[in-house]
């Protein structure tokens, strides 16, 4: 935790965003690529919002666009923080611009945009304020959802690559706790492995997920931050509810 | 795979599922993976340390001062009470390890059962909880321990190597210590020298009581099999060990590799490891070899530290209580000086000539039907040194000093027992003014040729004989093998064990003819009478021989003649000959022709009863 980070002087994609300030070709590469990462939160982020679910696609776009645009989203301070936090800042601003232009435009005033339906199944109801703090625990519950759905995504791919799918997909399951050795035999039998073999493969699977997620955690980190400090938050956001 | 349990939640840390994502695996046991978790021969080993200054906003009550140990099971702080003003160890559980739902739970049991144990040989413990809100997500798992001024085991250990004496004052208050908590019902499961600390007053304390189980990493109590750490200690107060096969778990008992079956002698075992250590600076290798072998010290220790670490939990000690009274009565029985003789080159310590497994008799154990079987079923060690021929374990301690031998003979074991012809070493010596006789039998394994039994009998009784000859300056007497008196075992016997050997003979032959010729009406009365038939003849042929034997042995006319190879091939070729013809009459017969002759099965059977008999030609 407090040990320096043997990774902190890589230059992470989230630097070369801030070091780029969004100007250069690089810079707007690597933005699009994290932008890509992180759809979802953002989208989970407007549908809490009040917008609808179809719509939330439209303003996640808009909302892209504007942040990869050539003038980006004047008025937000990039600041030297993490790309997480940036993108909550810049995504609530929006939001309230949007509200604000909405309210303009009905003559209404800053009345708050009501959704016409009710709120869906299983989600909390509907918060207008993007300053709530529910949305940010939200947004952060998806974020790291997506950081954990990305890591796995990885591993699919390159156990593709590998010709080792269908390992992949019954070990999988090691890589959370709850496992009982009873199992991995069975999982042993079921891919033809012996067990040695099995426990080999499920200790690298651990290892390689932990570098995926790692490096991951990495990418939307400024430079010298404390990615053990950034997973642990990230823990708790899932661990709420 | 994950069991995805009834209320959707995750069955690793409990918390709610998020369907439909993550593959449906547990998003957050995940990331707590990927942050936490470390595993064996990972760069970052050990457990995270919190931040003293998390620790020590979760512990207002106690100044943190430093970090005196961590390993896999997690961290221990120096630190001050500051209500009590004085200095306690906090132990911080690994926060990779309590993800368990059930984990606090058993956590709080078995802390409580350990606040029991008040012992002065136990680190004691003060207090104990978790310290959760400061340092959410992971909540603090911890216990407040007395803390020991001093050094563990380990650290003392490379400081300088023990004496032999030393060694054997550390073990017997251990071994209270563990009767103490025995009696309780609870179990260490993790003795080693990190867990067993020498204060400034030179008291020895025993760290960590059930901390292996509570962390659920002895296999002997399921629990999260997690990742594995080596261990880093700085200090006396360590953390732990740890257990699962990823580490080398040289003080392990056998049976506790295996849930569920260790229970308190596998302290015994790990001390006996400890002891071993201690004593000979090594870890006991994959062959166990005495101590004695690889230093010079007392050769009574062998069977001492050899019984500790007996593989099968039955052959160890039974108690703590009572490895310590054995080791106390070496401890004690010698002088210091002649424990270990640094100064002189020629040693004081009687020095081990010979040593294997075996076991002992006495003519009066023979005698009865139980007690032919007592001696085999308790298999101790016999150790030959310059002054004694001693026998340790199974039904007791026997010790005969080699000044008082008067007779070493090779004879043979009552028939009954030896249908093999097996010899015994048979010595004769005068104890507090009475004559004695016990039967030596040095075995080599658990099975052996008669060939290579006897051969070995031979070479222990020169041996012995030679060790006699040393110690006192002259030969032992030597009894002709044909008037070595035989122990002669009650007749019953010698009904009671050929039976017990002919039945399962006679119930396969009995079923494979049934099968080849089911009874009918034609030949159902040959049938009966082969039942009869066959199983009293071949009693009658055993007990005939069995007999013969025995009158000879009586009337005094020594042991019979062991057979020459002549004997031995003619008997081969005649029942061969009459299983020939038996046969040929079977297949030849029309059925109703009788299957077998009843006579040739004894005799295939008596076959090896007779051909070992007697070595007439290995007196020396």
């Amino acid at each position: 935790m407090n040990s320096p980070d043997p990774h902190a002087f890589v230059t992470t994609r989230w630097t070369q965003v801030l070091a780029a300030n969004g100007r250069s070709e690089l810079g707007r590469a690597a933005l699009s690529e994290l932008c890509e990462t992180y759809y979802r939160p953002v989208l989970a982020f407007l549908k809490r919002t009040g917008t609808g679910d179809e719509e939330a696609e439209d303003v996640a776009h808009a909302f892209f666009a504007a942040l990869l645009g050539e003038d980006g989203l004047g008025g937000v301070e990039r600041g030297r923080g993490r790309f997480r936090s940036y993108l909550l800042g810049a995504l609530k601003h929006f939001v309230a611009n949007r509200h604000r232009r909405a309210g303009r435009l009905k003559h209404g005033g800053a009345a708050e945009h009501v959704p016409m339906e009710g709120p869906e199944e299983g989600t909390f109801e509907a918060v207008a304020d993007p300053a709530a703090p529910e949305l940010d625990r939200l947004f952060d519950h998806e974020w790291a959802l997506a950081i954990v759905e990305r890591a796995l995504q990885t591993l699919e791919q390159e156990a593709l690559a590998a010709g080792t799918a269908e390992v992949f997909a019954v070990l999988k399951a090691w890589l959370t706790f709850g496992e009982d050795p009873g199992s991995q035999a069975e999982a042993a039998a079921r891919l033809g492995m012996n067990a040695g073999a099995v426990k080999v493969a499920v200790h690298r699977l651990r290892q390689r997920f932990r570098d995926i997620v790692r490096a991951e955690v990495r990418q939307t980190l400024p430079m010298g931050a404390s990615e053990q400090e950034e997973l642990q938050h990230l823990i708790e956001a899932l661990s709420v509810g | 795979m994950q069991t995805p349990s009834n209320d959707g939640k995750c069955p690793g840390c409990g918390q709610a599922l998020a369907p439909g994502r993550a593959r449906g695996l547990c998003p957050r046991c995940l990331l707590v993976r990927a942050a936490f978790a470390t595993e064996a021969g990972s760069p970052a080993a050990a457990a995270p340390v919190p931040d003293p200054e998390v620790v020590a906003a979760a512990f207002p009550q106690l100044e943190i001062l430093e970090v005196i140990g961590r390993g896999g099971m997690g961290v221990v702080y120096k630190a001050r009470q500051r209500s009590l003003n004085r200095w306690v160890a906090l132990k911080l559980l690994a926060p990779e390890r309590v993800l368990n739902p059930r984990f606090a739970e058993r956590f709080r049991r078995e802390a409580q059962a350990l606040a029991q144990l008040n012992h002065p040989n136990i680190v004691t413990i003060h207090d104990f909880g978790i310290a959760g809100e400061v340092t959410a997500p992971m909540p603090l798992y911890y216990l407040l321990m007395e803390y020991v001024d001093g050094v563990n085991l380990r650290q003392a250990m490379k400081a300088g190597r023990f004496t032999p004496e030393q060694a054997l004052a550390i073990v017997p208050p251990v071994c209270l210590a563990l009767q103490y908590a025995h009696e309780r019902g609870i179990v260490h499961r993790d003795i080693k020298p990190e867990n067993l600390l020498l204060d400034r007053d030179g008291i020895i304390k025993i760290a960590d009581f059930g901390i292996a189980r509570m962390m659920g990493v002895d296999p002997a109590t399921p629990g999260p099999t997690g990742a594995v750490a080596p261990e880093v200690t700085r200090s006396a107060q360590t953390t732990g060990t740890i257990l699962t096969a990823a580490g080398t778990p040289q003080y392990m008992a056998p049976e506790q590799r295996e849930p569920g079956r260790a229970d308190h002698r596998a302290d015994i075992y790990s001390l006996g490891v400890v002891l071993y250590e201690l004593l000979t600076g090594e870890l006991p290798g994959a062959r166990l070899e005495p101590p004695s072998h690889k230093v010079q010290i007392d050769v009574r220790l062998d069977a001492v530290v050899l019984r500790a670490l007996a593989m099968q939990p039955e052959l160890r000690y039974a108690t703590a209580f009572e490895f310590r009274t054995q080791v106390n009565a070496v401890a004690t029985s010698v002088p210091v000086a002649e424990v270990r003789s640094q100064d002189s080159s020629t040693p004081r310590v009687p020095r081990l000539i010979k040593s294997c497994g075996g076991f002992l008799y006495r003519p009066e154990d023979v005698s009865t039907f139980e007690g032919i079987f007592r001696p085999w079923r308790k298999r101790g060690q016999w150790v030959l040194d310059e002054q004694a021929l001693t026998h340790v374990g199974g039904a007791g301690r026997t010790v005969i000093p080699l000044a008082e031998i008067q007779d070493i003979s090779i004879g043979m074991l009552p028939r009954t027992l030896n249908p093999a012809g097996l010899d015994v070493l048979h010595v004769a010596y005068r104890e507090s003014g009475q004559d004695r006789r016990v039967l030596v039998l040095p075995a080599g394994g658990w099975f052996a040729w008669p060939s290579v039994w006897n051969a070995r009998v031979g070479d222990w009784a020169q041996t012995v004989r030679q060790a006699v000859a040393q110690r006192t300056g002259r030969q032992p007497a030597q009894t002709p093998r044909d008037q070595v008196p035989e122990a002669i075992a009650p007749s019953w016997t010698v009904w009671v064990l050929p039976s017990a050997m002919a039945i399962p003979g006679i119930v396969t032959f009995m079923t494979i003819a049934l099968i080849q010729h089911r009874p009918d009406r034609g030949n159902i009365g040959l049938f009966l009478l082969l039942l009869i038939a066959l199983p009293f003849g071949m009693l009658v042929g055993f007990a005939l021989v069995f007999l013969l034997v025995r009158t000879i042995a009586k009337a005094g006319g020594g042991l019979a003649r062991r057979p020459s190879a002549l004997w031995i091939g003619g008997l081969l070729v005649v029942s061969v000959l009459v299983t020939g013809c038996a046969l040929w009459l079977n297949w030849a017969g029309t059925g109703t022709a009788q299957p077998v002759d009843p006579k040739a099965v004894p005799a295939q059977r008596q076959q090896p009863e007779l051909s070992p008999v007697v070595p007439g030609q290995s007196n020396p």
